[in-house]
């Protein structure tokens, strides 16, 4: 199993508050404007982002054919698959990370879920990993680490063993999780400090811990391919 | 009791008695990886032959392993009432042991084309897939796209419900065999659309696969199986 880079993504983490949105990354959408000679109209469609790195950099841990197939086959296929979904529905125009959550629908998916969300779980596994990564964690992240989970070699065993009970196909996550109960859509109404806490979620096929309003800091995918 | 009667088996073959292994007091029966009636390679093109040698020696010989050591937990836990521990061995149960019944019955489903590969089922199940799906190709069709269709992994399935006498199309995710989707259903034909099942050779293409395996499906397993439960 591929080791990730433990590096938190560009928000800082200290800064997070009581709002639900807790300062996750907003997905930029692409607009295109088409005119004609009628009437203007704005369409927008998801872009498939590269990795922020060549294909082969990330060998011998992950070769080039497996990042081509990965992303080059499947996360293009959702997103083109994705945006011919939402055209010109209510979920058209909206950022990644809004048609994920109302696609969600409390668990009622609807059918474009599968694919947004493998869209955004996959473009954030391609910001996980990196050439040159691996090592430890620094700085407040190492410290929540260590708090949560005693140390950082016992969060690598910890996650490990749920990447490899991870049944089926599905993700496994280092979410961080404020002022939340363990329920969906319930909002803690005494958040405290040690609320504030590390997890490591295990998600079947294309769920990820957005739903629950955690804040996602690195995932690994765990479907086989 | 009832336990024990869920850890009896018959191995592919018939000629090959289960091997037992006598565990504790008690002992418990344990499970071997059944032998294939065909080479590894008899099934090209529709399936490579490394993928029918990973698949059998490896994925399969891994559920088999883990559902004996989840057997062998459970075995203990009940003989100490650890309740807890046995009702969390449950999923271990289900996805393993799953897995060691859905392979066993997917070798079966599968034959040469020169044992009989890809022939239409004849016969009472032939017939009776005209009159649920209007012939063979319709039949194909919805099973094939159902399994493109279905999510993450799982299997799609031809099975008999016994007690409605009709044939259904069904799928289950993960390792979940047809009787978890209606204890009545009887799966005559199942199809593996795990990624493992098919991507070393039809790579991202799952509809290649499914427009490919019909060739090789042994419809006179699958008879045998609706005639016997039929009578």
């Amino acid at each position: 199993m591929m080791t990730a880079a433990v590096t938190a993504p560009f928000w800082s983490l200290s800064s997070c508050s009581l709002l639900p949105c807790q300062g996750r990354m907003q997905w930029k959408r692409n607009e295109k404007k088409r005119f004609s000679r009628k009437v203007a109209f704005i369409t927008a469609g998801f872009e498939l982002k590269p990795p922020p790195y060549p294909l082969d950099a990330l060998e011998p841990h992950m070769s080039q054919e497996t990042l081509d197939y990965h992303w080059g086959k499947h996360h293009k296929t959702y997103v083109e698959n994705l945006n011919k979904q939402i055209v010109g529905t209510d979920l058209d125009g909206l950022s990644l990370e809004e048609v994920v959550l109302l696609s969600y629908n409390r668990g009622n998916m609807l059918p474009a879920f599968n694919n947004v969300a493998q869209a955004w779980n996959h473009e954030f596994f391609s910001e996980s990993i990196q050439p040159g990564g691996g090592g430890k964690p620094s700085g407040y992240l190492l410290r929540l680490i260590e708090r949560d989970f005693g140390s950082f070699n016992d969060l690598l065993e910890r996650f490990k063993a749920a990447a490899a009970s991870n049944f089926g196909s599905g993700w496994t996550w280092l979410a961080y999780k404020a002022n939340r109960l363990d329920v969906a859509n319930a909002i803690n109404p005494l958040p405290k400090e040690e609320d504030k806490t590390l997890v490591i979620v295990k998600t079947p096929n294309a769920v990820n811990p957005l739903v629950c309003d955690y804040s996602p800091l690195l995932t690994i995918d765990t479907w086989e391919v | 009791m009832a336990i024990r009667s869920v850890l009896s088996t018959r191995t592919l073959s018939g000629l090959k008695e289960t091997s037992s292994k006598l565990l504790g007091f008690r002992g418990i029966q344990t499970f071997t990886l059944p032998d294939l009636p065909y080479d590894y390679s008899a099934l090209e093109p529709a399936i490579s032959g490394e993928i029918m040698q990973i698949h059998h020696q490896k994925h399969h010989q891994t559920y088999v392993t883990n559902y004996n050591n989840a057997l062998e937990q459970l075995d203990q836990a009940v003989n100490k009432g650890d309740a807890s521990t046995v009702v969390k061995l449950h999923s271990a149960i289900q996805f393993n042991g799953g897995g060691h019944v859905n392979h066993s019955i997917f070798w079966k489903n599968l034959a040469p084309v020169n044992q009989g590969g890809g022939e239409p089922p004849k016969g009472a199940l032939g017939g009776a897939i005209d009159t649920h799906f209007g012939s063979l190709e319709g039949l194909v069709k919805k099973m094939s796209a159902e399994g493109a269709a279905l999510q993450g992994s799982g299997w799609v399935w031809l099975g008999l419900d016994k007690e409605l006498k009709k044939l259904v199309v069904d799928t289950t995710a993960n390792q979940d065999p047809l009787v978890t989707k209606g204890a009545s259903l009887v799966p005559l034909v199942g199809i593996d659309v795990w990624e493992h099942a098919y991507y070393l050779q039809y790579k991202n293409v799952r509809p290649d696969y499914l427009k490919n395996v019909w060739k090789v499906i042994n419809w006179k397993y699958a008879s045998e199986v609706y005639e016997s439960e039929c009578k």
